[in-house]
């Protein structure tokens, strides 16, 4: 077999490539011939350059174990079966059809996965250093990305303005304690409804009485009470919210949405998605088990509007993990994303058809990030006043 | 240490000699052979297999089944490329005859099947893609294991410099010393700039 599928010098050329180091001409010339004008050759090599991704396909190799599979080969090495067709057929056999397989270590790998299938496609955020384009900001100042910005809402109608530095408040003897950019209930059993909330451009973790912790995206509150003394656990959000549930078998814990499904949760990891101007309520599960109206959610699952299916659970955690990610996103899903976010109006100018398939840190001033967007379409952008104008 | 640009660029002239005489004891049927080679190849193949059919477990069965071909037919093997050559080319066909026996095909096996027949290169990628992450895991595995204690509770569990002195019992100072020399074994630039800020992030998800 003389096909030669494994390229050395390309490896080569790929690894400068992907620390950052420049080629020489003849390297240059030499990967230029194996792209030989692929669209996806070409999408590909800028995929190798984005370390983000790279590093994330590192991690999952480097966290995989090997268990028990030298001790498989080891059998058949015993046993020597000659192998035949039969026996590919009765290994694929033992496997088909596809049905949802009970969980297991590896849970947490194959969610990360399932969502890099589409990695491929990732438009390339440009690693220099983004000059500020005179055109795209007109008058106005840049705009800046959203922070950590909360308002919590004790039981007696006091509103207190959440910001950087350490605090602790005191809700009728309940002791919470603000470190940067998240909040922590102390034990107690008075009982009592606090509400925090997130404006446009601000974002806040909060950590329960019963040690679920909860991250809120912009324009997004959550209303809990200080002490779970009841049978369950319950709580009612708003906008977009976060959890890793607190383990504990004895009190279920609930989620409310305005409008949308109860939600049932058994010590999990869960992103719910219940923005109003959002088309539907999403729920995406990470970890452990859901249970929403009468359907189970496994994980790498999410729940839409009575349907489960398997989701893309990196794009909806993205926001957590301080990005945006778009994956075959329209303009409009993309500019509501952004509007929330950096706190500003989105005015339409044209129709623009295009699709966007990217991950982008939400740390980026916008105009950095429109010429981001910019870069890999045909869609045109301007901010004027706190408005961005689409073409 | 810095990366060789040569015709065999994965391997400097040494290495392919060990490579070389590691396929020849395999040849010769010696077991413990083919258990280092099984351990260097099986990681690679299944996620190459996993990134066109995406179903872990099946991958690994397909990587099992390529490696055991290779076991079955040591005998005609004399050559390191020859041998992953052979296992890239019989877990790419094992994975495509698997997205074509497969009765539910989700979007991306279609698009998979699609490529089979107009783009046969474009498989090309996935193994360049597993090979330079490869290449890269070695450089990170490479680090002596007192060091790479140290820099794994440092930017994988992401323990602060007091924790990892007061677990190990070492005194702060000697943290920060394995620490950098630790990362000396990185050469490669993304490995050592974006080590800790991926893996922070990651740290939630990915448990120990």
């Amino acid at each position: 077999m003389q096909e030669n599928v494994i390229q050395s010098e390309i490896i080569g050329i790929l690894y400068k490539l992907a620390n950052a180091e420049s080629l020489n001409s003849g390297e240059q010339r030499q990967l230029n011939d194996w792209i030989q004008d692929s669209e996806r050759k070409k999408a590909f090599v800028q995929s190798i350059m984005d370390e983000d991704m790279l590093l994330q396909e590192l991690i999952l190799r480097y966290n995989f174990e090997l268990g028990d599979e030298w001790q498989k080969m080891s059998k058949r090495m015993e046993n020597n079966q000659p192998a035949s067709a039969d026996q590919e057929k009765a290994v694929r056999a033992r496997h088909l059809p596809f049905y949802a397989r009970p969980f297991f270590r590896y849970a947490a790998v194959l969610l990360i996965t399932a969502g890099l299938g589409g990695y491929f496609w990732y438009s390339r955020v440009s690693k220099q250093p983004l000059t500020t384009n005179a055109a795209l900001v007109a008058q106005q100042q840049d705009i800046a990305p959203g922070s950590d910005k909360a308002t919590l809402i004790l039981s007696d109608g006091r509103r207190i303005e959440l910001k950087d530095g350490k605090e602790i408040l005191d809700d009728a003897g309940v002791r919470i304690t603000k470190g940067s950019g998240e909040l922590i209930y102390g034990k107690t059993d008075i009982v009592a409804l606090n509400t925090m909330t997130t404006p446009r451009g601000g974002q806040y973790k909060l950590v329960l009485p019963d040690g679920t912790r909860v991250w809120l995206n912009a324009a997004s509150s959550i209303t809990y009470p200080t002490a779970f003394t009841g049978a369950d656990r319950q709580v009612k959000i708003t906008g977009e919210v976060y959890f890793e549930v607190f383990k504990d078998k004895s009190k279920r814990f609930r989620v409310e949405t305005p409008n949308g499904p109860a939600i049932e949760v058994l010590g999990t990891h869960f992103n719910v998605n219940a923005y109003q101007d959002e088309p539907a309520v999403v729920a995406t599960l990470l970890e452990g088990s859901v249970k929403i109206d009468n359907s189970i959610l496994h994980p790498g699952e999410a729940y839409c509007n009575g349907s489960v299916a398997k989701a893309d659970v990196m794009q909806a955690i993205a926001w957590k993990e301080g990005k945006f990610s778009f994956q075959d996103a329209d303009i409009r899903t993309v500019m509501r994303q952004l509007s929330r976010w950096y706190d500003v109006e989105v005015e339409f100018h044209g129709r623009p058809k295009d699709r966007f398939f990217a991950i982008i840190k939400r740390s980026l001033s916008l105009s950095e990030l429109l010429q981001a967007l910019q870069a890999s379409g045909s869609v045109k952008f301007k901010i004027s006043d706190k408005k961005i104008i689409v073409e | 240490m810095h990366f060789q640009h040569k015709s065999s660029a994965l391997l400097s002239t040494s290495q392919s000699h060990t490579e070389n005489e590691l396929i020849l004891r395999v040849a010769s049927g010696e077991e413990a052979a083919f258990r280092i080679l099984f351990h260097r190849y099986f990681r690679r193949l299944c996620f190459f297999a996993h990134s066109l059919i995406e179903n872990m477990e099946d991958a690994k069965d397909i990587a099992q089944e390529s490696l055991f071909q290779v076991w079955v037919r040591r005998e005609y093997f004399d050559d390191a490329e020859k041998v992953k050559s052979f296992l890239y080319i019989t877990t790419r066909n094992s994975s495509f005859n698997y997205i074509k026996a497969s009765k539910r095909r989700s979007d991306r096996h279609q698009e998979i099947a699609r490529l089979m027949e107009d783009d046969t290169d474009i498989i090309q990628t996935y193994i360049a893609r597993e090979e330079l992450l490869h290449k890269l895991l070695l450089e990170l595995e490479s680090v002596p294991p007192k060091y790479a204690g140290v820099l794994k509770m440092i930017f994988i569990q992401g323990l602060s410099h007091e924790k990892v002195a007061e677990s190990l019992s070492i005194p702060i100072a000697t943290v920060r010393k394995q620490k950098e020399r630790g990362l000396k074994f990185l050469q490669a630039a993304v490995l050592r700039k974006k080590l800790a800020f991926f893996l922070l992030l990651y740290e939630g998800i990915i448990k120990k």
